[in-house]
């Protein structure tokens, strides 16, 4: 049974003065009692309404008046409730001095939440993986970052910028470039300059602040937005239509204004902007022999090679077209056909080879669907495909693999994945990683082991003179991104360069499972 | 809409929902207040990057329950500075009996704010001050002339009073159907 002392010793655990005394005979009469482990549960939910409730219940109120009439969980009820915490702050004023309650409005619902970023450095500190954003104000001294707002709204930030974030429907923007897009459930989605408010009515905006002169300059995208007032009336000053764009400083409205329409940030600037910021990063190491970002050059056949250490050549682009890759502005190539391919070379012979590569599989469509093979059949060729569900593999020809598994799940079709082949002959294993995790192991049988991949189709397989040669490999997808180090990258390092290279925030590293048995490899 | 932004509207109404729910939850075997809010973290964006997976939305408050627990082990194992944690089968036990009073636990903290309205306005204000973000006791104890043993004291049975009525608001509505929650 409980007693007193032992909601004490709840409580004083909760409030964090606890001695490892109590603590002690805490957790044993917890362990003992349902009674008591649901008066914990009682307490906790007590501890952390109030926690919740004392931060900002004008927030609280103004979210769920905007949000619904009646779909979550608290209502209408938190008007009285907070006009009555109002006043009863007020008239104990006297008597207890106000207390530094921390940023403006902070309440701790969700008002909205980091969908991507790149580069973004926060005047405030950030912890790691912190995706939430709370009312307040915020400094982005550099970089971007995308907002997504409980109503649906999307707010693009590219630093350095200042904004307070008041609730779901309204930004302040003190100062700054900013784009939004504003889905129905958000219309009315507001951004609040120094003299000006402008409210999108659906869809679409770009909004540069000045803060030294507060002169504010806007493009509609798409849709209509409306021109109001900075006082508490809002009148309505203007409509602005899609195409169209409108200036205001010192009072004075500008129509169509000098706009600079492609400067404004999108959320497909941002993974790209953070794939472009690890670019110079990534070609300092010294392993990397080459490296392939999948760029058009001035000859549109050429695939360029931007490391081109230990005499690994510029690509061929033979068949396979230009396309749009992991995000608008970058580019990809588009393997379509049954010969389409690109040929680069790979001279040397290695101890230990990683190849990474970014790629869109759209089908399946043969036994084998080529990545990466070394043109011919001779000994230390390189090979790296996957079979008809997806399941990659691949290992050096010649070399025996008494021990090789699927472990993992396959390639799914239309989703980017970064697949890496690892081989390592000192260790004698080759393993290949999609998305950062194993999907296919295999140990390298005794006897001489060299990588010598030479002559190379991506996407494709010259497999001249090989048993079963005849059959087609080509792939047919998208590839973005191909890199070739002459070591054995480790799992973390193989994370780190998913996570780098991810397509969004949202985008998950996790694909399907096989939903047929695995079969042997 | 799209389908991805259905689902996310869907997320958020839910996570809007229940986030009281997940937060007491968490805090129920997280003794810190900011190690719970930095799980809490963890367990948004873990479901928001899943909800696809989650076929059936109204298990929504069960499934963040299991991934908490989850996060809330991994947070344990890897980051944990308090000395005062409960073992990992008390743990498992509180979080899972937890879960089976969802409905309960929601229609708790709901009633909380109508227990609040009920107090007098200095002891109202008091409770608010001491769990306003960047409050500590110290501090608070000093504008108030109390040692912090005494405020500690008035705050515990401002906190039990709370608790006698919000429990006999829930023991109250037992006629009461179950809230209609997305």
């Amino acid at each position: 049974m409980k007693d007193d002392a032992d909601l004490i010793r709840l409580d004083q655990w909760l409030s964090g003065c606890i001695s490892e005394k109590d603590f002690a005979l805490l957790e044993k009469k917890l362990s003992e009692s349902p009674e008591l482990r649901s008066q914990l549960r009682s307490m906790a939910d007590l501890d952390e309404g109030l926690r919740e409730m004392a931060l900002n219940p004008e927030v609280i109120l103004t979210e769920s008046r905007r949000l619904d009439g009646n779909s979550t969980a608290r209502g209408s009820s938190w008007l009285p409730w907070a006009i009555a915490v109002a006043a009863a702050l007020v008239a104990v004023a006297a008597w207890l001095p106000p207390l530094n309650l921390g940023r403006f409005g902070e309440g701790r619902y969700v008002t909205a939440m980091l969908v991507d970023e790149a580069g973004a450095v926060f005047a405030q500190p950030r912890r790691p993986g912190e995706v939430r954003f709370e009312p307040g104000n915020y400094e982005l001294r550099s970089g971007m970052v995308h907002l997504r707002f409980v109503n649906g709204a999307d707010l693009v930030v590219e630093g350095p910028a200042q904004f307070t974030i008041r609730n779901a429907f309204r930004t302040d923007l003190a100062a700054g470039r900013v784009r939004a897009i504003v889905p129905p459930t958000a219309h009315g989605f507001t951004v609040v300059t120094r003299e000006v408010a402008y409210e999108d009515v659906g869809t679409e905006f770009g909004l540069s602040m000045n803060g030294e002169t507060g002169e504010s300059l806007m493009h509609v995208f798409d849709g209509q937005v409306n021109l109001r007032s900075g006082d508490a009336l809002g009148s309505l000053l203007r409509s602005v239509f899609g195409g169209d764009s409108v200036g205001y400083r010192d009072g004075k409205m500008e129509d169509s204004p000098e706009v600079k329409v492609g400067a404004f940030p999108s959320p497909e600037d941002i993974g790209h902007q953070r794939w472009i910021s690890l670019r110079k990063e990534r070609l300092k190491d010294p392993s990397l022999i080459a490296w392939f970002p999948f760029e058009r050059g001035a000859n549109a056949s050429v695939l360029v090679n931007e490391a081109r250490r230990h005499g690994t050549t510029d690509g061929r682009i033979a068949g396979a077209r230009w396309a749009t890759g992991r995000w608008p502005g970058k580019e990809a190539l588009w393997f379509e056909r049954e010969n389409d391919f690109s040929e680069i070379e790979i001279p040397g012979e290695y101890s230990e080879l990683t190849v990474g590569v970014w790629l869109k599989v759209e089908r399946f469509e043969h036994e084998m669907n080529a990545i990466l093979n070394s043109n011919g059949s001779d000994l230390g060729d390189f090979h790296f495909q996957m079979n008809r569900l997806g399941l990659p593999r691949g290992g050096l020809l010649g070399v025996a693999r008494p021990v090789q598994r699927w472990v993992g799940n396959p390639v799914p079709t239309g989703k980017w994945v970064y697949v890496v082949s690892v081989i390592s002959a000192p260790h004698r294993k080759h393993v290949i990683y999609v998305n950062g995790q194993v999907v296919m192991e295999s140990e390298l049988g005794s006897g001489d082991v060299s990588i010598r991949p030479g002559h190379c189709r991506l996407g494709n397989w010259l497999g001249e003179g090989y048993p079963g040669t005849s059959a087609s490999r080509g792939l047919c997808g998208l590839v973005d991104e191909l890199s070739i180090w002459n070591r054995a990258l480790s799992a973390g390092e193989i994370v780190t360069l998913t996570e780098g290279g991810r397509p969004s925030l949202l985008w998950s590293r996790e694909n399907p499972p096989l939903k047929v048995p695995m079969p042997k490899p | 809409m799209t389908d991805s932004a259905h689902s996310h509207e869907r997320f958020i109404t839910l996570l809007t929902a229940y986030e009281g729910v997940i937060r007491a939850s968490i805090r129920s075997v997280i003794q810190r207040p900011e190690d719970a809010a930095e799980i809490m973290q963890a367990v948004s964006l873990t479901m928001w990057r899943k909800f696809d997976s989650l076929t059936d939305s109204t298990g929504f408050a069960k499934w963040a329950c299991v991934i908490a627990r989850y996060e809330i082990l991994k947070f344990k194992r890897e980051k944990a500075r308090d000395r005062f944690q409960f073992n990992d089968t008390l743990m498992a036990v509180i979080l899972e009996e937890g879960a089976q009073e969802i409905p309960a636990r929601t229609r708790r903290m709901a009633h909380l704010e109508a227990c609040l309205e009920k107090l007098p306005e200095s002891r109202r204000a008091l409770v608010l001050q001491a769990y306003a973000q960047g409050c500590t006791m110290k501090v608070l104890a000093e504008r108030m002339g109390k040692s912090q043993d005494g405020l500690y004291q008035l705050l515990r049975r401002i906190r039990e009073e709370l608790r006698q009525c919000v429990e006999f608001q829930l023991s109250s509505e037992d006629t009461m159907p179950e809230t209609n929650l997305p």
